[in-house]
């Protein structure tokens, strides 16, 4: 081949972000992420818990794959979140056990965790446990302690890989929705999409939850993806008590159960709840009654205390993508040359991600047959908008010295200000949710009552559209119909003779 | 609407004067109001005479060109026919005035003919250049 | 800028408009008025209807034109009025010294100050808050929110209308979607009766048709990404869904009437004391919160339905304020009141018993001839209809609130 190749992830959510910034590593390889949304992860990424792992949980006879790259993902992740300057704690997990046969359970988690190559882990038991997590269960006996767990903010990982991708040359084309690919003489020449063709060599199918429909364009789909939804509680960040643990309780062979946590900006949430959806439902994160029932009631019984439910501020759902086979999809495809499987990649699918994109990288090389130079110049880190919230009052004074959009407080609540908004919209956010994934406006007490139409107000003036047209997440979102006399002015034409 | 025994028409409604909500009944006599019961004030009598031909003051915005916030609030002097509320409206969402714009500025005189002006309720300052 | 003030007062819409200038007519010279917005008068100016000022200035105003009245007589004041500022940090020394931090356009401010007017005003709940489930599509509004888009913006937030809450606020939104075109499919209320003022239920829904749905509940909105319909379902007396009464009413918007909460959060931080049952701070009859020197008032202190009184409690809190600047307020055994029968909330909460105290209140239930009893005075005044969404205002003499001997005054909604 030589030269020049060109590459296309499809999929800007965590494993394709993450498979684009490895790759952005090397000259001789022109990376394009291509996108649907408006956004990046706005698929699954940005709606489950935000673990990484710390590797116990994937038996590596049945799930392989799971099993290598959770604990490897691990690793790389506590290296890639100061690069990138993505907020985590890394706070540990605790799964509780209540019961002897729980315990026994919590002896083969150990076991295999060992065997995957994590390290650290213990068994703990009831004395132990009060002192790592003074909320836990007074019922539960013993607890297996996972010091190398984190807690990520998923949205904030997502954004990080994309930005430093862009500094080191990937292109990156939203709201382009891949229609077809292009195969001649059995090897892959591009994308269809609903914009224009994408000439490329290889593509990397990390489509979430359509990655089965991008396999059967290109001729192959030997798999279907189910969605599995997963409902979520967030109480407002004075809610307490919160953990300081992020609290599982003992698995079950489909899933890991409801999680007690409190993420990287201080809000406890609970959830997920595991519901299977027919195959045709994969835009359905609809918060059920059920749903949110079993949440409440499974956390209620890890923890000594939830807050009242009176403090919950926002609910949502989210959908795993769950693999036919139950392993993840990662394979170089034999039948279409330039072909790469980066799919199925449900829990632990976030953890995994970083070590997916160096296994990538190897399939690469191997079917291209080239070893790839570094690239000259390649810029590992990446800073995040700061933030004023975060900031002392004499570093407030400061920031809003050196810019006075600091001192403009659009999101009261969460004390975002001007200044972030407009970098937020300057680093590639064209909507209210991308402002929000970037600041944290409109997530707090509010849930943007107050400040919803502030930020939507700068985003129409920064991007010179009208106002009306700021969309919550893209088309058909839209804030408006129009303007406030858009509905009599149609009116007025539709009836009445025409005038001379 | 109902008939009474001697043949003159009775309106029941509501008085929405105050608070109270009063239940009132305008008893008519030949398209007239001769008499209202169940008042508690006077002002309930008027109401009731208000009611044969009721009427509303119309609040809305109205666009403006050149001013530091795109609409203006405004209301009608008087209230007018409920019935001609539709056909204001559709007049109103074609007017634009021009800022600067003071509270009380007649922005319509005579609107449709009613001898009600329509005038605006909030200020707007010119938009800032630059 | 670290400068130094008598008196500072967060909030500039018609309780700390009304009490900058109060506390400026009664001699204090130095005083800085704090607003978030660039434009003073809080939500007034977005309250395109009329209703407001009925007491307050003997005159039937817009929302607006009540503002204007205000701001005109502040802005012949010496009072420093700060707009586009927003205070976010109070900080009380043992000392009583008050730090208040808070930024602008440019600029990071500390100001310390000998008494603080807190009237910081409220919030909208929002879907989460009162279990609205489904999905979380684009076209889902707070009432407030929806009337700044409209009224502010000139924008039009949706076509095909459902107001969840027949409060005055649902319901002046109802009219105001019907008057500009769009289609009020239904205001849906969960209470067997109205939440707004009969007046509001003629000229909101009657006027144009629009059907109320008493005891009903919206239980999920769906829509891909805008919204698309809502599921509605009768309940019990016991806001049970009654099987079988489902309904599904097609519509682009959904609008939230559904309550609003003090922004207490300041006050909170700073040390206040807040009452459970208003959500607003704990006050004595001067309007001062357990923190010495600030007052609060408006809706931060109480959800007031008229304007009028959210002005009297600035001018209250301003009396207070001054004197506590001039003289301190003298040291004085406050006495608690208490709830009793049908009174879901009062304020003040603390009563001195040596001047009159004005009680603003609400009852549990409606109720129609009905006393408010304040028993251990043997005080009572009389109300003849009783609705929670109207609340009650009473002025009790200082001659009859030192008839209490005891620790407590117990308030009583009875039955005449």
């Amino acid at each position: 081949m030589g030269g020049l190749i060109r590459v296309a992830i499809i999929g800007a959510g965590v494993v394709g972000a993450s498979i684009a910034r490895v790759l952005s590593m090397f000259e001789d390889l022109e990376v394009h992420l291509v996108e649907k949304e408006a956004d990046v992860g706005w698929g699954v990424s940005k709606a489950n818990t935000g673990i990484i792992h710390a590797g116990y949980d994937d038996e590596p006879d049945l799930y392989p794959l799971r099993a290598k790259l959770c604990a490897e993902g691990n690793r790389i992740w506590h290296e890639w979140v100061k690069d990138l300057d993505i907020p985590v704690r890394w706070c540990g997990s605790l799964v509780l056990a209540f019961n002897d046969e729980e315990e026994k359970i919590l002896e083969e988690l150990l076991n295999r965790g060992v065997r995957n190559g994590v390290s650290n882990l213990e068994i703990i038991d009831h004395e132990r446990l009060k002192v790592l997590e003074t909320n836990s269960s007074e019922n539960a006996t013993a607890a297996l302690w996972a010091p190398t767990a984190g807690q990520i903010s998923p949205w904030d990982a997502v954004i990080a890989l994309v930005e430093n991708s862009l500094t080191n040359g990937v292109r990156l084309h939203l709201s382009t929705e891949v229609k077809g690919i292009k195969i001649s003489g059995g090897q892959v020449c591009g994308l269809e999409t609903n914009k224009s063709f994408l000439e490329v060599d290889c593509v990397i199918n990390a489509a979430g939850l359509y990655a089965d429909k991008i396999s059967e364009m290109a001729g192959l789909g030997g798999y279907r993806i189910k969605p599995r939804k997963g409902e979520y509680l967030i109480f407002d960040r004075d809610a307490e008590p919160k953990v300081s643990r992020i609290i599982f309780p003992t698995p079950t062979p489909i899933s890991k159960g409801v999680v007690v946590t409190t993420t990287t900006d201080g809000n406890l949430m609970i959830g997920p709840s595991a519901q299977d959806l027919p195959e045709n439902l994969r835009e359905d994160k609809s918060n059920t009654y059920d749903g949110l029932k079993l949440v409440w009631e499974s956390a209620s019984n890890l923890v000594k205390k939830l807050p009242p439910r009176n403090k919950v501020i926002r609910f949502f759902a989210g959908l795993r993508p769950e693999p036919s086979g139950g392993d993840f999809i990662i394979k170089d495809c034999d039948e279409v040359f330039g072909f790469i499987e980066a799919s199925g990649m449900r829990s632990p699918g976030l953890t995994s991600a970083p070590a997916v994109a160096y296994m990538i990288l190897e399939m690469l090389k191997a079917k291209f047959d080239f070893n790839p130079k570094p690239k000259a110049g390649w810029n590992r880190c990446r800073r995040r908008i700061k933030r004023f919230s975060e900031m002392t009052f004499e570093e407030r004074s400061k920031v809003v010295n050196e810019n006075p959009g600091y001192g403009r407080i659009v999101c009261v609540d969460e004390l975002v200000t001007e200044a972030e908004i407009v970098e937020a919209i300057r680093r590639g956010a064209t909507t209210i949710d991308g402002v929000k994934f970037r600041t944290r406006a409109c997530m707090g007490t509010c849930q943007g009552s107050s400040c919803m139409h502030k930020v939507a107000a700068i985003l129409a003036r920064e991007l010179n559209m009208p106002l009306w047209m700021v969309s919550l997440r893209g088309s058909g979102t839209e804030i408006g119909i129009g303007d406030v006399k858009a509905l009599l002015r149609d009116k007025n034409e539709l009836e009445g003779s025409p005038r001379g | 609407m109902a008939l009474s025994a001697d043949g003159s028409r009775i309106l029941e409604f509501t008085c929405i004067v105050c608070p109270m909500g009063c239940r009132l009944r305008a008893i008519l006599e030949g398209g007239e109001v001769r008499s209202v019961e169940g008042n508690r004030c006077p002002r309930g009598v008027i109401y009731a005479q208000n009611e044969i031909e009721p009427k509303r003051i119309i609040i809305t915005v109205i666009k403006v060109s050149g001013g530091n916030l795109p609409v203006v609030s405004v209301k009608t002097s008087e209230p007018i026919p409920k019935e001609m509320i539709p056909e204001a409206m559709k007049t109103l969402s074609k007017t634009i005035v021009q800022a600067p714009i003071k509270i009380g500025q007649i922005i319509i005189k005579d609107f449709l003919g009613l001898k009600v002006n329509v005038v605006a309720t909030r200020n707007v300052d010119p938009a800032q250049i630059g | 800028m670290e400068e130094n003030y008598d008196l500072a007062i967060i909030g500039g819409g018609p309780a700390g408009l009304a009490s900058s200038i109060k506390a400026w007519d009664l001699g204090i010279e130095s005083i800085v008025l704090f607003e978030e917005s660039n434009l003073l008068g809080g939500v007034l100016p977005q309250c395109i209807h009329p209703g407001f000022g009925l007491h307050y200035f003997r005159e039937d105003l817009t929302g607006p034109e009540f503002a204007a009245k205000l701001i005109d007589r502040l802005k012949n004041t010496g009072v420093k009025i700060l707009s586009g500022s927003y205070a976010e940090r109070l900080e009380v020394k043992s000392s009583g010294e008050k730090k208040i931090f808070g930024y602008r356009y440019g600029e990071a401010f500390r100001v310390k100050c000998r008494a603080v007017i807190y009237a910081a005003g409220c919030r909208e709940r929002s879907r989460f808050e009162v279990n609205i489930l489904g999905d979380r599509p684009a076209g889902v509004y707070t009432a407030g929110e929806a009337q700044t888009l409209m009224d502010i913006y000139g924008i039009l937030p949706g076509s095909e209308i459902v107001v969840v809450g027949s409060g005055d606020v649902g319901l002046i939104m109802a009219r105001r979607f019907a008057l500009e075109g769009a289609d009020v499919k239904a205001v849906v209320e969960v209470m067997p009766y109205p939440g707004g003022l009969t007046r509001n239920i003629v000229q909101c829904l009657e006027d144009f048709h629009i059907p109320l749905y008493l005891s009903c509940m919206v239980t999920e909105i769906k829509g891909l990404r805008r919204v698309e319909g809502v599921r509605i379902v009768k309940v019990d007396e016991n806001f049970n869904p009654i099987r079988g009464s489902e309904n599904y009413l097609k519509c682009d918007a959904v609008i939230l009437a559904v309550g609003l909460k003090p922004r207490v959060d300041l006050l909170i931080k700073a040390g206040a004391l807040i009452d459970e049952a208003t959500g607003g701070p704990v006050v004595n009859d001067w309007l001062e919160t357990t923190i010495p020197g600030v007052f609060a008032a408006g809706n931060v202190l109480v959800i007031n339905d008229l304007v009028d009184y959210a002005a009297e409690q600035g001018e209250r809190a301003a009396e207070s304020a001054a004197r506590f600047i001039r003289e301190g307020l003298p040291a004085l055994k406050f006495k608690r009141v208490i709830l009793g029968r049908n009174v879901r909330l009062i304020a003040p909460h603390l009563v001195s018993c040596v001047q009159d105290v004005i009680f603003y209140g609400r009852v549990g239930k409606p109720e129609e001839n009905v006393q408010v009893r304040f028993e251990e005075i043997g005080r009572a005044f009389k109300l003849p209809i009783a609705r929670p969404s109207e609340m009650f205002r009473f002025k009790v003499s200082a001659e009859d609130l030192m008839k209490l001997h005891n620790e407590k005054m117990t308030v009583n909604v009875v039955k005449v």
